[in-house]
């Protein structure tokens, strides 16, 4: 076990330029990978992770910085994407990091779980984007799910080799 | 700090967000209906994401041209050899509709008639294609300070039609794509033997085109060509969107859709042109 050299809050701006980061790659790589409509959503893998890692209230913040920038190059539903983004921010810092210690479980078990917060919200939140349309919601919202869960690990994995997050564990027991 | 402090300070926290985003989204609701742009929008895609964007695409770029070209060196040669030859073709057909455009001008002036310009375009290059999942948008870098409104027709390097601008910063804009589930565009079946042109309403479907409305009666075939209309007052018209590919009849057998497969090749584009 080995403890960050980085304060809170330079881990909160690694995780702030992450996400600046993933939402590039996002407009550039994940159409590439579409699978029957469905992409991953490497901003919200990189926010439940972050943002768990984190921890309460800089999830929080994480958050609402994933939410303002998906929302301002969507051009669509921007107030339904910006609050279901810091909901889930605040949803992912809040899973306690004492009681999901680093394991092989806990990166898809996270993405999983915040993504489908973030997109019920969404769906709650902007009926209009997938009411008439819930088959292809439906089977696009799942291969995303599928696809954040397994695109976690690399995330996560990155996340705790720039050591974000309290202590570095093994997650992948790597070094035993 | 106490278990308690630390809950209360969640709390307070995400109640700060929360606001905030109420506050962020009546200013961004408030611009859009006055047709202006949203400050903190214009802040973060121009000064966070756009310049970001674009060091990844002039990477991508460098990396196609220097890298991944010497990968493709006889496939090159051999395209190099077709292409001069269809330039040669070319060539003399140009010649050809060049003394035929000069006789047209020529008579045209003859009869008066008014000249028709050809619309001006705008090159803008792609920064980000589908960035949100479950909507079919695109961003470009180009934006208020190159003229870009509010609705402006943006079209492939082919011709085709990709969509309209959905939102615009100074510096970029955001398309919404024909093919998303929000898009619709009046548009007309290419006629045969000089017949009134079949008319109907492409919508997208969030992975192609559907051209609705069409009557029982339409001589609609796999392989029309599909155009817009200009009849909804937005897009102009003749602007080509696709081929069609298989005709449903509706239940009732009173109208009739169609399946369109886009001309715009939406998951390679790298430029497209905004009309102005």
């Amino acid at each position: 076990m080995i403890d960050s050299k980085m304060t809170p809050g330079i881990q909160t701006v690694v995780v702030v330029f992450c996400l600046l980061f993933a939402h590039v790659l996002q407009g550039r790589v994940a159409h590439a990978i579409e699978f029957r409509g469905a992409h991953p959503d490497l901003p919200l893998i990189v926010l439940a992770c972050g943002a768990t890692l984190l921890g309460g209230a800089r999830g929080t913040a994480v958050g609402l910085w994933s939410g303002l920038l998906t929302a301002s190059i969507a051009g669509v539903n921007y107030g339904s994407l910006l609050a279901s983004r810091t909901i889930a921010g605040a949803f992912a810092g809040n899973l306690q990091r004492s009681m999901l210690r680093d394991s092989i479980i806990v990166p898809p078990l996270i993405v999983f779980s915040t993504t489908v917060v973030a997109e019920f919200i969404y769906a709650v939140m902007a009926p209009n984007a997938w009411l008439h349309h819930w088959r292809l919601w439906m089977r696009q919202t799942g291969g995303e799910v599928a696809y954040n869960m397994v695109l976690s690990y690399p995330i996560y994995f990155l996340l705790r080799r720039i050591r974000i997050g309290h202590k570095v564990e093994d997650p992948f027991a790597l070094h035993s | 700090m106490p278990r308690s402090g630390r809950n209360n300070q969640r709390g307070i926290a995400l109640l700060t967000a929360l606001l905030l985003c109420g506050a962020l989204n009546a200013i961004h609701h408030q611009r859009q209906r006055r047709s202006l742009p949203d400050p903190v929008t214009g802040v973060v895609r121009d000064a966070a994401l756009i310049p970001a964007q674009t060091v990844t695409v002039q990477i991508a770029q460098w990396w196609r041209l220097h890298v991944s070209s010497l990968f493709a060196g006889p496939q090159l040669a051999q395209r190099n050899r077709i292409l001069n030859q269809q330039v040669l073709a070319l060539s003399g057909e140009n010649k050809q509709l060049l003394e035929a455009q000069q006789e047209n001008n020529r008579l045209r002036a003859l009869l008066d008639f008014e000249q028709k310009s050809p619309r001006p375009l705008l090159a803008a290059e792609v920064t980000a294609l589908k960035p949100i999942p479950h909507s079919e948008t695109l961003t470009l870098n180009r934006g208020l300070s190159s003229g870009v409104k509010l609705r402006t027709i943006v079209i492939a390097p082919n011709g085709a039609l990709i969509g309209q601008v959905l939102d615009v910063t100074p510096r970029s804009c955001t398309v919404l794509m024909m093919t998303d589930i929000g898009s619709s565009v009046g548009a007309q079946v290419r006629a045969r033997n000089n017949a009134k042109p079949p008319i109907g309403v492409c919508q997208g479907t969030g992975d192609s085109i559907h051209l609705t409305y069409l009557k029982s009666e339409d001589d609609v075939r796999p392989g029309d060509l599909v155009t817009t209309s200009g009849l909804g007052g937005v897009f102009p018209s003749d602007i080509p969107i696709g081929t069609v590919v298989s005709v449903q009849n509706d239940a009732t057998r009173s109208i009739k859709t169609a399946v369109v497969r886009p001309n715009a090749y939406f998951d390679s584009l790298e430029e497209a042109f905004l009309i102005r």
